[in-house]
């Protein structure tokens, strides 16, 4: 039987590698045919801002391939409302991610839900 | 009930490593097994044999060693996360052209699937990062 | 659903959001430099002491020897166990969630 599987990202992307092989980590997974989910919170928000371009020193811009993650079979994105907004953010500063058949894969959802949502899984993986 | 382990940082410098082998030592003492330890991160340091700490203190490694040897568990690291650090196994120190290898012979080198494979046979799966 | 938590709240907000995420009748243990947020009058304790009808509330106790703080420094309604209570923690619930 499969697992319900959350990868959860809570820190900034670039000060430590954490964001950047939480995401391989997740393309690991992918192979598993198991039940996979990505949420977004606290400082992990950062990593789906728009427009950064780590190349100016040199490191990688993996933020390209969260818009790839349907391709992997991860189609369900959740990000919480209060991170991005107790970060003088807004949804549009965020990048899309949309499935294959180009439905919205990202969810941004008050605490209580995403609370449900972690509640209801098997394993939650932090990074 | 078995028991899926998950390090996430490096010896010494974390917490990390010291409580989860407290953990699993106690897994085994309360009747349970840990079937798995995988090492991602910094975590993949936990497998260098070259480390020398000082006689006054403990020994991460070698604890781990004679754990995984007294119950038999699976011990891996990331073999990307390991690649990137520098912690070599013979095979990839050959095939990355470097003269030594330095990744003990009681760890075993593997993708992040064989951790997740290990999360869908073990019960339980815990994390120790920080 | 079993949280572990390993810092202070002073070092980082992973108490604030394991209190605001954890679901209701959830565990909470506190362990590493975490166990020093249940000394009674610290900013992380009266977060606790807010959730303790929420959540069950336990301190790793090798934790606090080792960092010189007595069960008696910290908030009423905090249980203190040890490894083989942390593995009960764990067995007894389906899930362990740490929050690095």
């Amino acid at each position: 039987m499969s697992k319900r599987m959350m990868f959860v990202n809570r820190r900034a992307p670039y000060g430590t590698v954490y964001g950047l092989e939480a995401l391989d980590a997740l393309l690991a997974a992918s192979a598993f045919d198991q039940q996979l989910c990505v949420a977004f919170l606290d400082d992990g928000v950062y990593q789906l801002l728009r427009n950064q371009n780590p190349a100016v020193l040199d490191m990688k811009d993996y933020s390209r391939t969260f818009a790839a993650l349907d391709d992997f079979g991860v189609d369900k994105v959740y990000v919480e409302r209060e991170s991005i907004l107790q970060r003088g953010l807004c949804d549009a500063d965020l990048i899309e991610i949309r499935r294959e058949n180009g439905s919205d894969a990202v969810s941004i959802m008050a605490s209580e839900d995403m609370s449900r949502l972690m509640e209801s899984q098997d394993i939650i993986l932090q990074f | 009930m078995k028991f899926n382990i998950l390090i996430n940082e490096g010896p010494y410098t974390h917490q990390a490593s010291d409580t989860a082998f407290q953990f699993a030592s106690a897994v085994f003492e309360s009747g349970h097994e840990v079937v798995r330890v995988f090492f991602y991160h910094d975590g993949v340091h936990n497998a260098t044999r070259l480390g020398a700490p000082p006689v006054d203190d403990r020994n991460v490694i070698a604890r781990w060693v004679k754990l995984a040897e007294d119950y038999n568990i699976d011990m891996a690291v990331c073999v990307a996360a390991s690649l990137r650090r520098g912690v070599l196994s013979d095979e990839s120190a050959s095939q990355s052209g470097r003269a030594i290898a330095n990744l003990d012979q009681h760890f075993k080198v593997a993708g992040f699937g064989h951790f997740i494979e290990g999360a869908i046979i073990a019960d339980r799966t815990v994390v120790f990062g920080d | 659903m079993l949280h572990t938590v390993n810092k202070t709240l002073t070092e980082k907000p992973s108490l604030l959001s394991c209190l605001r995420l954890a679901g209701a009748g959830s565990d909470i243990l506190l362990i590493e430099d975490a166990v020093y947020s249940a000394i009674r009058g610290s900013t992380g304790a009266r977060l606790l002491e807010q959730s303790r009808g929420k959540h069950q509330l336990f301190a790793l106790g090798p934790d606090l020897e080792c960092r010189g703080v007595k069960a008696a420094q910290l908030i009423d309604g905090i249980e203190v166990v040890d490894y083989a209570g942390f593995v009960a923690l764990a067995v007894k619930n389906d899930t362990v969630h740490a929050w690095l």
